[in-house]
């Protein structure tokens, strides 16, 4: 190897090490902010006893602290829940699993429906009609002291 | 055979289209002069660390919001929380140091080469305003983080800017967007530091690149262009230089972000003159130059002066007629280095030696609403317990109390701590107050009389109780809030929100939730004593 060609190894070395190095903070800082960050924590949404008609749907609204970057914000949200006759709950989160639209609750024909692309949902949150690809998503749940809260959203 | 060539067919669709290949080859084979070496490569260390700016400032607009409620907030969030966030910080900062001290050296190179002369008169002009874009880099990051030190020091620099004389008020006037520092003065400099500075400083550097090819690089030492062979290509023989330099620069900054990240102060607080302002390093000079100028003459240190070396600058390859490149036959161009470098050296080391000692604040003293909306200090939180425990049997904060002695007003205030303590042993059920439950009361009653009694009526209870944990314990000693307390920890005013579990459990044992904390464990307060002050602490992070 000649001396030039020795030089043009190491020109391309250096610059290799210097793309590297400066990929280095890049990747990790977007890697961190690729993260996802899922909320698992138990809100309370509504007392366990309250006049919720058994088998039948209900709209929710309730607060739930949301960290946004370096803020905390009481964000409102909506959620759909039936009382089981066991006492247990179902709680369904109120965006169609196509895409995201806020859909109804028919309580004639017992079913959701979604208003965008005529999706339409059982009373068990599995998919009867339209495009949606899953069942719809529900809340883990639990009742502690007379107040049901919910937790983790689980996709089926 | 057939698989490779077409292989190469995309590629050569390309090279036939746009002949990069052809015109990266003719950039890399530009001859240089013999003697072409190590002296050169500051101007590709420039642009080096000109590419780290770029990138890590892309990188800190992702999480940094220009405005006074969130700028300094967001750069704690990051600095904090966000893992390599602190680095990140460091990074730019530190490339910001390196290229204005990588700059120093391009521009003394070039001088001593007398690289300026005819036909590069216009390369060095574009260099000059390179130089000034940096600065103007330097003097509107400066504020970007919101602490105290950027908007007192921006306040400065901003007040020199209005002395110029004709537009200088109006120049000023545009700069901060209204009277007094604020969002607009922010926006502004967040503008002129992410958009309008990078688009000025690209378009500039291209010209310099531009005129740098178009005229070749200056034959050091060498009076004539002609004479000088140029057979040494640029690719590799100086651009192994140059990518050996960049490297170790970026190996330099990276280091030092890592061992010396940037530093974050309190948040702005323009009701706060205890700051006594301070530039960065690198005008430190002209900083120390404004003490000799004073009354009528100040303009001449905050215009006169420096637009006069701007202007020495930009005119140099005009100026200098000396057809001889060699140093020792241009003792007007020494002259003049040796006393740019020794006033400069004089008056940045002048500036460092004079360094005040930080004006220390008045603790504790009486509340200016102005200061802030709420109470937040330990001792004077903590004060309202003590307070209400001792005092409010018998007095009443404002008239409209109906207790039977006294009310706690002005005029009425107590003068001195002995003389409370005297008086509670006299007319007191439980005698004994210690010194610091001493100076709670007299800080609260500061308060108490002045004309702002309702900032305490609204702290809920187990605030007080913590308050006054914090300030009769150990906390004070290292940990400050709102201006109060030691500095060995960290400043508790401004955190990023936490839950009480895990203030609690931070208390009780540092490690176990910050691994590596500098804080001690406190293992032996009680349930309500941790409560209180988990309560206490996410008080004072309230909105």
């Amino acid at each position: 190897m000649n001396r030039r060609n020795f030089l043009a190894k190491l020109t391309h070395f250096f610059s290799l090490a210097l793309g590297a190095l400066i990929a280095l903070p890049v990747f990790r800082f977007l890697l961190e902010s690729l993260k996802e960050q899922s909320d698992s924590s138990w809100v309370s949404i509504s007392s366990a006893d309250a006049n919720i008609a058994t088998d039948e749907f209900v709209q929710i609204s309730f607060k739930r602290l949301v960290q946004n970057g370096w803020t905390r914000q009481l964000v409102e949200e909506l959620v759909w829940v039936r009382k089981k006759a066991d006492g247990s709950f179902i709680v369904f989160n109120p965006h169609c699993t196509h895409l995201g639209c806020a859909f109804g609750w028919n309580s004639n024909s017992k079913e959701f429906q979604c208003p965008c692309h005529g999706g339409k949902f059982d009373r068990d949150g599995k998919r009867i009609a339209g495009p949606p690809p899953r069942p719809l998503d529900r809340y883990e749940t639990k009742v502690e002291n007379n107040v049901l809260k919910i937790g983790k959203l689980m996709k089926a | 055979m057939k698989i490779a060539r077409i292989l190469r067919m995309p590629g050569e669709w390309f090279e036939n289209r746009l002949g990069l290949k052809t015109s990266a080859q003719e950039f890399l084979q530009e001859p240089l002069p013999d003697k072409i070496g190590w002296a050169h490569v500051f101007g590709s260390m420039l642009l080096i660390l000109f590419l780290i700016q770029l990138v890590s400032g892309v990188l800190l607009s992702f999480v940094y919001s220009p405005s006074p409620e969130n700028a300094h907030a967001s750069l704690r969030y990051l600095s904090e929380e966000m893992k390599g966030g602190a680095w990140l910080r460091g990074i730019h900062r530190w490339a910001a140091y390196l290229t204005v001290a990588v700059l120093g050296l391009h521009l003394l190179r070039t001088f001593v080469y007398a690289a300026y002369r005819k036909p590069r008169e216009a390369t060095w002009i574009v260099g000059v305003l390179l130089l000034l874009c940096v600065l103007a880099f330097a003097q509107t990051g400066f504020l970007l983080p919101w602490d105290q030190m950027a908007y007192w020091g921006t306040e400065v620099t901003i007040r020199i800017i209005s002395t110029a004389p004709l537009l200088g008020p109006k120049i000023g006037l545009l700069l901060r967007g209204g009277t007094t520092i604020g969002s607009f003065t922010l926006s502004r400099f967040y503008s002129l530091h992410t958009v309008i500075l990078p688009l000025i400083t690209v378009l500039l550097i291209l010209a310099h690149l531009f005129l740098i090819r178009r005229y070749g690089v200056t034959a050091p030492w060498s009076n004539t262009e002609e004479s000088v062979p140029r057979n040494t290509p640029f690719y590799p023989f100086q651009t192994v230089r140059d990518s050996a330099a960049m490297l170790v620069i970026v190996v330099i900054v990276f280091f030092l972000a890592a061992l010396l990240p940037a530093e974050l102060g309190n948040p702005a607080d323009p009701s706060d003159n205890s700051i006594v302002p301070r530039p960065d390093w690198y005008f430190l000079f002209l900083f120390q130059l404004l003490h000799y100028f004073q009354g009528k003459w100040e303009v001449i240190g905050t215009f006169v002066l420096p637009n006069l070396g701007i202007l020495l600058l930009l005119l140099i390859p005009f100026i200098d007629r000396n057809p001889s490149r060699k140093l020792s036959r241009r003792p007007v161009a020494i002259i003049l280095l040796v006393f740019a470098i020794c006033s400069w050296g004089f008056l940045t080391y002048a500036a460092v030696v004079q360094r005040p000692e930080e004006k220390t604040k008045q603790s504790p003293r009486g509340l200016a609403v102005s200061r802030s909306e709420r109470v937040k200090r330990p001792s004077e939180v903590g004060g309202i317990y003590v307070l209400k425990q001792r005092c409010l049997e018998c007095h009443a904060m404002t008239a409209a109390g109906n207790r039977p002695l006294q009310i706690l007003a002005r005029n009425q205030f107590p003068s001195g701590g002995s003389w409370l303590k005297d008086h509670l042993e006299k007319n007191g059920r439980d005698a004994s107050l210690s010194n610091e439950q001493v100076n709670e009361l007299m800080s609260v009653l500061q308060i108490v009389t002045d004309d702002h009694p309702h900032l305490l009526y609204t702290i809920p209870r187990p605030v007080r109780f913590g308050a006054h944990t914090f300030y009769t314990n150990f906390c004070i000693n290292c940990h400050t809030i709102d201006g109060q307390g030691g500095k060995k920890g960290p400043d508790l005013t401004i955190r990023p929100l936490r839950s009480k579990e895990w203030h609690i459990q931070h208390i009780r044992d540092p490690q176990s939730v910050t691994p590596g904390s500098k804080m001690q464990e406190f293992p032996d307060f009680s349930n309500a004593e941790y409560s209180a002050l988990a309560d206490y602490l996410l008080y004072l992070h309230l909105p």
